[in-house]
């Protein structure tokens, strides 16, 4: 045993380790208010019978708060997780890597340090840039939404401020990893992307753990785009298996805005992903693709939201999974196109593959459309390989072993092809092969 | 033309056809002179349940389930999963459950009451007895008073009468079925139902036995209040069949009464079950339906389902596929006018491996009303071979109306094919335009592009109702605006 003694996981978390917190972090008057706020509504919702972890079917993320935890001790940021400008994203703009605790010292290409953009720790933009922290952390998600976004107002130290000053266009992505490395329960990454008038920016956000020990991710993104901004976002779900993980992302579309967002799960021995899409102003457009990777007794659940409250706003979502050994997969995806959304195109498909008979997803596309100049279309299918496909596979000489392979590339690579640009998609594609040896 | 003056010529042509249709309901009369024999009081405790089992003279046991359902009635929370208020709002106190207008079910149509007999007129029931009615099986307020049944039928040994009589002549096949496909406690209105169920449709085929022409009933609500339970169970034996039909309408009221069926069918191995159901309760009428059919080995059972009228219906007609083969279909079309809620869907749930079904919805919001799909797919652990497909389509005519879509499958096993997919858009500008510039008005032009959306549904009726329905449709879609 580990000089850490097994307790409850909510028996990690205390009103005076908040104001501990609160202390170290410098809370200016709002932001601990903010703080406290969602430490109220952690202790209010853990006694309420409706606990509403945000989960629809994970009873991991219902059961959680009461399980017994040891989270081992405190590692270091492991070699390879450090901070680089280059590696499997190409060359970076701007490269972070942050634990529970240390920060390893921040990278960012002077020429886009020059145009103003800022690429910051949190804790760093507190100090520095105050007015953007207050103006928009937390604008997106209310620290009383749900369990674990008021345990994450709570606890709020780790994570970053990405700001893209208007107009600015950085061609190179910006990537950021938070390394959950032990000795405690939870881990509470925060990202706050702003993203001015007519900026450009690709954003790489990653969730890891430094060792084998479990805890609970409980991390938030927004991301807040101005009028003509154009974004991709894209986030890395990499925990060990024995971590669960809960993660919220939020966004706001002004005018014209483009927005694509990533999500790949693929860690974690339960996870739950919330993405949601607010189109507010005329003219924006999302595209919101997601990836769940299971195997084992993997359980993972992703929820969509495409809100469309402007006018003349496309969305358009495709969440995959793909499944091995006894995992499970559920997806809870919602279209609603409000009274002001007239002429708005969206549309929602969620494609399912079961490759072994263990394996159970289950899928609820709904559409909820209350303005009539629309056209909305949600499709969603569960089932194993097409068997005609393996056949044509084999009458080409391709053995069976393969089959299963090239189907599975060919059904993952879909959600690559959607991405803006040839080098993103190329190195998705390396990534998502190199996942896939990992299944085997 | 300036805009004012089209709102005006739109709003006089409005109450011109309101004029004609009357409140946009074309069976909108209703008796006042009929005497009612019977007439429980209002509202709904143990007593009734007990008046109503002693009235109709039925065996211990049926009283025991009434008993039983009613408790578990009470017990049961209202079902809180429709994102509305209304199922709240029913006032259960206000209601009669049980009535019937002549004591017993009559034979010929020379013995049905005159103020009934004037009532069947204007929905052309003689008409089509006339032509080729297998058996009519006319519920009037809560009991059936007319009921024929052709002799070749009798000969064939079908069995097509009300189940008040089937409990009384057929208690043992009654008592072997009688909810095993809906059980007592599968939800609160099933319940209900259980408890205080008058009238409805049985149904036995034999072994063998193909009924060439589809057994009809005519369903009616009418008193103020009034609810409506009947309660229908079909049994097709082995590798027959057998199509029913079943239509309503309703005079309007102005409060709301409660329409909440059950209906059974069970298709033993081999045989075939088609229930077309065309549903046109007045907007003022909860229609709270559950429905659902066993299908076995190689069996099928086909659901078309219309919903037009009431308030709010909450309607998912279910498929179980039990046996190794069996095969389903569930095609439905909803229109929800101005407040008006159809809250409709299709369940599915596969048992047996190498079986099918395909769901088809369609449905049209127009001044305000709502439309919901709400779907079930489920494939059972280690069950393999299975194809289920589903399909929505939703036509949205006008600002304000609202559609929505949640189907839910859960798949448990890989070698399976589930699919779903839903369209929701309001009529193509290009179609509209086509059509204008053939020199068709706008609005002949919209109702030939709804008939056209419809056009899968109706193709699947027997002429007469494909008629009236379009008839129906013609109603509604008058005075539509652009």
């Amino acid at each position: 045993m580990t000089a850490t003694a097994t307790k409850s996981f909510r028996e990690f978390f205390s009103a005076a380790s908040v104001e501990r917190r609160s202390d170290a972090f410098g809370d200016p008057a709002w932001l601990k208010a903010r703080r406290l706020a969602g430490w109220q509504a952690w202790e209010r919702l853990l006694a309420s019978e409706d606990r509403r972890s945000g989960s629809r079917w994970l009873k991991a993320a219902e059961a959680q708060p009461d399980q017994a935890l040891d989270p081992g001790a405190r590692l270091e940021i492991p070699a390879e997780l450090k901070p680089a400008l280059d590696g499997e994203w190409g060359p970076l703009a701007g490269a972070m890597t942050y634990g529970c605790e240390a920060t390893e010292p921040v990278l960012l290409d002077p020429e886009a340090a020059g145009e103003g953009v800022l690429f910051l720790t949190l804790a760093e933009a507190l100090r520095t840039r105050p007015d953007l922290l207050e103006r928009h952390l937390f604008s997106r998600t209310a620290p009383d939404e749900t369990l674990y976004a008021a345990l994450h107002a709570a606890y709020l130290g780790q994570g970053a401020l990405v700001y893209i000053p208007k107009n600015v266009k950085l061609e190179r992505p910006l990537r950021l990893r938070g390394v959950h490395t032990g000795g405690h329960a939870g881990f509470f990454p925060h990202t706050l992307v702003v993203a001015e008038e007519g900026s450009e920016a690709t954003v790489v956000d990653e969730a890891h753990s430094a060792g084998e020990a479990p805890g609970l991710l409980c991390g938030v993104a927004e991301l807040v785009l101005g009028r003509n901004a154009r974004v991709n976002y894209i986030h890395f779900q990499n925990l060990n298996r024995t971590s669960g993980a809960v993660l919220r992302q939020s966004t706001a579309l002004a005018d014209d805005a483009r927005l694509y967002t990533l999500g790949v799960v693929a860690g974690g021995a339960w996870s739950t992903s919330y993405l949601g899409t607010r189109i507010e102003g005329g003219g924006g457009s999302v595209d919101l693709l997601a990836l769940a990777l299971a195997d084992g007794r993997q359980q993972m659940e992703i929820r969509t939201l495409q809100d469309h409250v402007g006018r003349s706003g496309n969305s358009d979502a495709l969440v995959k999974s793909i499944l091995r050994g006894a995992s499970r997969f559920y997806f809870d995806g919602v279209v609603k196109i409000f009274k002001s959304g007239q002429n708005t195109n969206a549309f929602q498909s969620n494609p399912n593959l079961l490759l072994s008979s263990d394996a159970r997803a289950e899928s609820i596309p709904t559409l909820e459309i209350e303005a009539d100049d629309v056209a909305c279309k949600h499709a969603a299918s569960i089932g194993g390989i097409d068997e005609d496909e393996k056949f044509y596979l084999l009458s080409r000489g391709i053995p069976l072993r393969e089959t299963e392979t090239i189907i599975t590339e060919g059904f993952a690579a879909e959600l690559a092809q959607r991405l803006p640009n040839e080098s993103l998609q190329e190195r998705f594609v390396a990534i998502l092969n190199r996942l896939a040896s990992r299944a085997g | 033309m300036p805009t004012e003056d089209k709102t005006a010529l739109r709003e006089e042509l409005k109450g011109q056809v309101k004029e004609i249709v009357k409140d946009d309901y074309a069976f909108g009369f209703h008796d006042d002179d009929i005497a009612y024999t019977f007439k429980s009081r209002k509202g709904l405790d143990e007593k009734i349940v007990r008046e109503i089992s002693a009235l109709k003279k039925e065996p211990a046991w049926m009283l025991e389930r009434r008993l039983q359902a009613y408790k578990t009635f009470v017990r049961y929370p209202m079902p809180n999963f429709l994102s509305t208020n209304a199922l709240n709002e029913i006032d259960f106190n206000n209601i009669y459950y049980f009535m019937r207008a002549s004591d017993r079910a009559e034979k010929s149509w020379a013995d049905v009451p005159e103020g009934v007999k004037r009532t069947f007129d204007r929905l052309g029931v003689p008409e089509a007895e006339r032509n080729f009615l297998a058996g009519v099986s006319a519920q009037y307020d809560s009991e059936v008073v007319y009921h024929s049944v052709k002799e070749e039928l009798t000969k064939q040994g079908v069995l097509f009468m009300d189940m008040d009589t089937a409990l009384r002549e057929h208690e043992d096949i009654v008592r072997k079925y009688f909810g095993t496909v809906i059980p007592t406690g599968d939800n609160k209105f099933a319940a209900l139902n259980t408890a205080v169920w008058s009238g409805g449709s049985f149904v036995y085929v034999p072994k063998g036995v193909e009924v060439a022409i589809p057994l009809q009933a005519y369903f009616r609500i009418n008193t103020d209040n009034m609810g409506q339970f009947e309660r229908t169970l079909i049994i097709a034996d082995e590798g027959s069949k057998v199509h029913y039909l079943e239509g309503c309408t309703a005079p309007t009221y102005s409060e709301h009464a409660l329409h909440s069926a059950v209906v059974e069918l069970i298709a033993m191995k081999g045989a075939t079950i088609r229930y077309t159901t065309i549903q046109n309760w007045s907007k003022n009428v909860y229609n709270l339906v559950t429905k659902r059919a066993f299908a076995y080995e190689n069996a099928r059972v086909e659901w078309i389902d219309g919903n037009l009228g009431s308030f709010l219906t909450v309607k998912y007609p279910a498929i179980y596929l039990k046996g190794e083969g069996a095969s389903g279909e569930v095609m439905s079309v909803a229109f929800a006018g101005k407040g008006q809620h159809q809250d409709a869907g299709a369940r599915i749930i596969a048992f047996a491996p190498n079986t099918s079904a395909t769901v088809t919805s369609k449905s049209i919001s127009k001044d305000g009303g709502r439309t919901s799909y709400r779907g079930l797919v489920r494939v059972m652990p280690g069950v393999a071979k299975v194809h289920i497909n589903t399909v929505c389509d939703a036509l949205l005519m006008d600002e304000g109306s609202r559609s929505d879509t949640y189907p839910t499958m859960q798949v448990d096993e890989k070698d399976v094919n589930v699919g779903h997919e839903a369209t929701v858009s309001k009529i193509g500008d290009e179609q509209l335009f086509y059509l204008t510039s053939r020199g068709i008005s706008a609005d002949e032009a919209r109702l030939m592009i709804v008939n056209g959306f419809m056009e899968p549904f109706t193709k699947e009726l027997p002429l007469e109702y494909a008629v009236e329905l379009r008839r129906l449709m013609e109603l509604e879609m008058e005075g539509g605006i652009g």
